[in-house]
Order: C-alpha cells, then sequence, then structure tokens
C-alpha cells in the first residue's frame, strides 16, 4: 500500500493559522473561565494572572451549599424541555401546512414571522411583564415555557418548513393513495423522512432555550429561577466573586455543552436550512 | 351504468376555472387515456378522481357510489407517479406491502400478495432493496407494484414512463399494456405523449382547457376527429390544415357548404409526391429520411405547408420544384371555428 505524502500549500498553512486564531480568540473567554472556576478568590484577580496554581473544588461546594443548583438546574430542563415539546407540537403542523399546502399568503406569514424576530425582546418587556403579572405568573415555570416557546416558533416554523419543503408532496400523497390516515401519513411517512430536521429544530430549541437570560431574569425570582438566575446572584451587591461566578456559569453551560459536543452533527444539518443535502 | 361516473366534474384555482364541467363514463376493465397538451387540466382531473384535489362541482360515483368527497384514502383506488414518490426510508417489499399493513391484511397474506406481484414484475431479488440502490425502470416497476398488489377499483396511472429514457419507455409501454390485459383492471392513464394514448388506450379523452374535446377509440379519433385540435393532435407528423383559400380552384369546389372560409385537412398519408406539372404545384422544404419512411415537407405556390408521408424513399432535393397530390377522399373540413364539417353522404 502506497502512501501519499500531505503536501501543505503556503495557502494551507495560512488557512490553517488563521482558523486556529480565530477559534482561540472565540474560545478564550470560555477557556478563561473554565480555568478561573478552579481558582480561589485571591487567585483569580492576582495580577498578572495565573496559568498555573493548584487546582481547588471549593468554589463548586460553595455555590451549590449557598444556592441550591440542582433547584435551578431542574428549572432549567422543565423550562427547555417543556418548550421545545410544546414548540415542535405548534410548529410541526404550522410547517406541514405551509410547506404541503402553501396558499398565496405563506411567504408572507413566513416573512411576518421571521421579522418578530428582529424586534428587541426589551420592546415587549412591559407588555409581557404586566401580562404575567395580571394572570398571576410571575415567577412561574409555566410563564416560561410559553414565552420560551413563543420566543422560539418563528425559528422552529423556518427549520421544520425548510426540511419539510424538501420531501416531495407525491410521497405523501402515495401514502395518502395507499390508504393511510393523516395520522398515519405523519407518524409512517412524514415522520422518518423529516426525523432530521425535526431532531435538529428541537435541540436547537433546547440550546436556545437552556441559554435563554433576559426572560428568565426579568420575570423569574427564587421559585422559579433557570440556571441563568443562579449566574446572576454571583454578580451581586457584595461585590464580584469572580471565581465563584465562574464555577456556576460553568455549571450551567456543562450540560449543554456537552449535549451539544454529542449532536453537533444534527444541529449543523439543521442550521443549513435544507441547503445542503 | 357505468362504474365510474364523472358527472359536472368542477375544479377552481382561486378564480380559474381549471376544469369546466367533465361528464364521462367508465366501464369495468377499460383502459382509459386521458391526453392533451400541458396546462389541459387531465392530471387534475386524474388528481380529482383520486381524492387529492377538492372536487368543487358535480358528482363523481364509483361502483354505484357517490365518492365525490371521500377522502383518498377510503376511496379504493391506487395511483402510479410520475415521479414513481416511492418511500425511500422503505425496502421495496415495505413499500409494495404498506397499503395492505394499513388494511390490517394478515402476514401470511401480504406475503402471498407481495411475492406474486415481484414475480410478475422481475421484482424478486430485489425485495430487500431500498429505492435509493435501483434504477429507474425497477423504481417504475416497484411503484406499479404498490399499485396491483392492492387489487383495487381502478389503477390511476399520471405520466407514469415520462422519467425514463426512449428505449426503455417503449418497453415499460408493452409491460403496461401486458399488464392490463393480464389483470383486466379498469385504468385510467395520463399521458400527454399521444403515442402512448394510442398504443395503450380502448377509448382516448382528449382534454383542451379543461374541457372533453373528444372521446373515442385511438381509430376513431384518428380517422374522425370532431375538430381541427383533434385532428391535429392525434398523429405524428400533424395533419396538414390549410385555409381554403390558399388552395387551388378544384379543391375548394370539393369542400361541402358549411366550410366555407374555413380549411381542410389532410393526413400526410393521404398527399403523394409527383412530378412537377401534376397535382399543386410546390416547392420542397425539408426532407426527413427515417429509413422505413420519409416525409417531405412543401410549400405550394400559394402558401401552405404541406407535409408527405411515403414509404419508399424519395429522389427530391430542398428546393426542388414538385407537384402535391392530395387524395380527397380523405379529407377532413373544418369551417371558420375549426369543427368538422361532414360531407354530405
Amino acid at each position: 500500500m502506497r502512501h501519499h505524502r500531505p503536501t501543505y500549500t503556503p495557502a494551507m498553512i495560512l488557512r490553517t493559522l488563521v482558523a486556529w486564531s480565530v477559534t482561540l480568540f472565540l474560545f478564550f473567554p470560555l477557556g478563561w473561565m473554565a480555568l478561573t472556576a478552579f481558582k480561589t478568590e485571591l487567585q483569580a484577580i492576582a495580577v498578572p494572572p495565573l496559568v498555573l496554581f493548584e487546582p481547588t473544588l471549593e468554589n463548586f461546594t460553595i455555590v451549590q451549599e449557598r444556592s441550591d443548583y440542582m433547584h435551578y438546574a431542574l428549572n432549567s430542563l422543565i423550562t427547555s424541555i417543556g418548550s421545545t415539546i410544546l414548540g415542535l407540537a405548534i410548529a410541526a403542523p404550522a410547517a406541514y401546512a405551509m410547506a404541503f399546502y402553501p396558499s398565496k399568503a405563506t411567504k408572507d406569514v413566513l416573512m411576518w414571522m421571521l421579522s418578530t424576530k428582529m424586534m428587541p425582546a426589551v420592546g415587549a418587556l412591559m407588555p409581557i411583564y404586566v401580562l404575567a403579572q395580571s394572570s398571576n405568573m410571575l415567577d412561574s415555570l409555566t410563564a416560561l415555557v410559553i414565552i420560551f416557546t413563543l420566543a422560539n416558533l418563528p425559528i422552529m416554523v423556518w427549520m421544520l418548513y425548510a426540511g419539510f419543503k424538501d420531501i416531495p408532496k407525491e410521497i405523501l400523497d402515495a401514502a395518502r393513495m395507499d390508504g393511510a390516515t393523516l395520522w398515519q401519513e405523519a407518524r409512517m411517512v412524514l415522520l422518518p423522512l423529516a426525523i432530521g430536521t425535526i431532531a435538529s429544530t428541537g435541540l436547537l430549541c433546547l440550546v436556545l432555550s437552556w441559554n435563554e437570560a433576559f426572560w428568565s431574569l426579568t420575570l423569574t425570582a427564587a421559585k422559579a429561577g433557570t440556571l441563568a438566575a443562579l449566574i446572576a446572584q454571583y454578580s451581586s451587591p457584595e461585590g464580584l466573586f469572580w471565581a465563584k461566578l465562574s464555577a456556576a456559569s460553568l455549571m450551567a453551560i456543562a450540560p449543554i455543552v456537552v449535549f451539544g459536543w454529542f449532536s453537533q452533527k444534527q444541529l449543523v444539518q439543521g442550521l443549513t436550512f435544507g441547503a445542503v443535502k | 351504468m357505468a362504474y365510474l361516473e364523472l358527472k359536472g366534474i368542477e375544479k377552481f384555482f382561486g378564480e380559474h376555472r381549471a376544469i369546466k364541467g367533465i361528464d364521462l363514463e367508465i366501464q369495468p376493465g377499460e383502459f382509459i387515456v386521458f391526453v392533451g397538451p400541458s396546462g389541459c387540466g387531465k392530471s387534475t382531473l386524474l388528481r380529482l378522481i383520486a381524492g387529492l384535489e377538492h372536487i368543487d362541482g358535480g358528482q363523481l360515483n364509483l361502483d354505484g357510489r357517490d365518492i365525490t368527497h371521500l377522502p383518498s384514502s377510503k376511496r379504493d383506488l391506487a395511483m402510479v407517479f410520475q415521479s414513481y414518490a416511492l418511500y425511500p426510508h422503505m425496502s421495496v417489499y415495505e413499500n409494495m406491502s404498506f397499503a395492505l399493513k394499513l388494511a390490517g391484511e394478515s402476514k401470511k397474506t401480504i406475503d402471498e400478495k407481495v411475492t406474486r406481484a415481484a414475480d410478475i414484475l422481475n421484482l424478486t431479488d430485489y425485495l430487500e432493496r431500498t429505492p435509493g440502490a435501483l434504477s429507474g425502470g425497477q423504481r417504475q416497476r416497484v411503484a406499479i407494484g404498490r399499485a396491483i398488489v392492492r387489487a383495487p377499483k381502478v389503477f390511476l396511472f399520471d405520466e407514469p414512463l415520462s422519467n425514463l429514457d426512449a428505449a426503455l419507455r417503449g418497453q415499460t409501454r408493452v409491460e403496461i399494456a401486458q399488464l392490463h390485459r393480464d389483470l383486466g383492471a379498469t385504468t385510467i392513464y395520463v399521458t400527454h405523449d399521444q403515442v402512448e394514448a394510442m398504443t395503450l388506450a380502448d377509448r382516448v379523452v382528449v382534454l383542451r382547457d379543461g374541457l372533453i374535446e373528444q372521446v373515442g377509440s385511438p381509430l376513431e379519433l384518428y380517422d374522425n376527429p370532431v375538430n381541427q385540435f383533434v385532428a391535429q393532435f392525434i398523429g405524428t407528423p400533424q395533419m396538414n390544415v390549410a385555409p381554403l383559400a390558399q388552395l387551388p380552384a378544384e379543391v375548394r369546389a370539393a369542400a361541402p357548404a358549411g366550410a366555407d372560409g374555413g380549411s381542410m385537412g389532410l393526413r400526410p398519408e393521404s398527399v403523394r409526391l409527383a412530378e412537377a406539372g401534376t397535382g399543386v404545384p410546390a416547392t420542397v422544404v425539408l426532407v426527413e429520411a427515417l429509413g422505413a419512411e420519409t416525409l417531405i415537407y412543401a410549400k405550394t405556390q400559394t402558401g401552405a405547408q404541406m407535409v408527405a408521408r411515403q414509404a419508399d424513399r424519395a429522389n427530391v432535393h430542398v428546393g426542388d420544384a414538385v407537384g402535391l397530390v392530395l387524395d380527397l377522399s380523405k379529407a377532413h373540413w373544418f369551417d371558420t371555428q375549426g369543427c368538422t364539417v361532414r360531407n354530405p353522404v
């Protein structure tokens, strides 16, 4: 067996260098945060910054003692999964109708839905806060699930729409002719064909909901606070505790980063909006 | 009583009236072909019968039952699509057994029926493959297999051969004809290819702009078209049609009274090429030598275009002066509206 020796052209070396620099630049804050989480508060603010030190786990214990991590993590889990399921339940039929039975208004409706994402969330703060307050839903998981769902719906409908569009309608027609009811058609034909799209849409919604901070911070307190609220506690009136803030942040993002790592193939597939097969 | 009966079937797309009231009666076992130029509504009509589009007016009866508003899944019809529309995530076996599975047939019955269909269609070796691993012709056969395992009341074919190459198309056409002879199932077949229509059909339905122009056996349509549209749609090359004004006096004299100001149609095989000086004087514009036959395109001195078809090879060249002998006993006469005027017998 002959092995081809890889040849490196200057352009390839340059591209690799640029790619690595950009990646390191983007990753640096996260990496530094992870490093800081294992320092003592003193080491965390040392000048010049310490790169080599003896790691400690005390920040994690303190964070867990002072604020119940599991409580916030559970809230994050409930709101993320809840809004993903609710979102898929609403977005999938909408995307089905628009992809397979388009009307003259379909394009406009899609654009209108997307345009709502262009408005800053703060713009809707007042009405939503008042709505939540008057319906007694401040600091409740239900309110968060509903708001996360609404915030993610446009992007979910778009992704599912793009994925469904790639499936020839004649295949669904064929299922009808074969005697399938609407439900059988959806379950036995559409679902297996669109499972990639549905999975990546769900994953994205899960990640977006998990990372959501604005509404969690403004609409919740102790009871329904998500991990975003947990992190915020450590930039407190008593001053910044860098090491503990970092530890809390690390604990908050760790699950979703691990999750994202394993599902990145699905995510990328969905985010290319069906442009690449 | 008719088996499948269309009564005043209508379809609107927005304001556009795509199907304008179709009446048609189809007998059991008949092979009906819907033919017409693109946009004539033939595929829409098939989808209306299939229940894939909503019928906006009229009534559809099948075997004595009103199925106008019944969903496709309850109509007991099978359809072969232009794109085959196989389920890409299922094996050939699963594709063919899907309908039976939905109908709740036992595993044993399903196995028997699929095996038999696979045998008829030469698919036995491919049952475990997915459609992606099959050639175009094999996919086409799976699509047909999926339809025949169900033994439906009516088979619907929507331009099933248009994705195949010419050689395979001819071969599959013969197979479909044979299949229909063997199964004797009522079939509706949509095509824009009049050769398929002529070779497969018991009766051909010629459609234009959402209306039926004529229904009849292939040769009926060829010999007695009701108007200029049908006359020119059926047959290749097209029937020659020339305005009477462009034809010599002796031709005009033969025209029936109703054809005044109209035109005359003559099939290419009824035009014979002769020496210059006999018949209608003309100049050769194009010669197509097809081997078994030769087509000579000529233009008369009065400006009429004519095609002559002859079985032997022609020793003429572009630009030659020739004479065209017209067999007026075979002529079709059309009035100013393009409707056929019959010669008084």
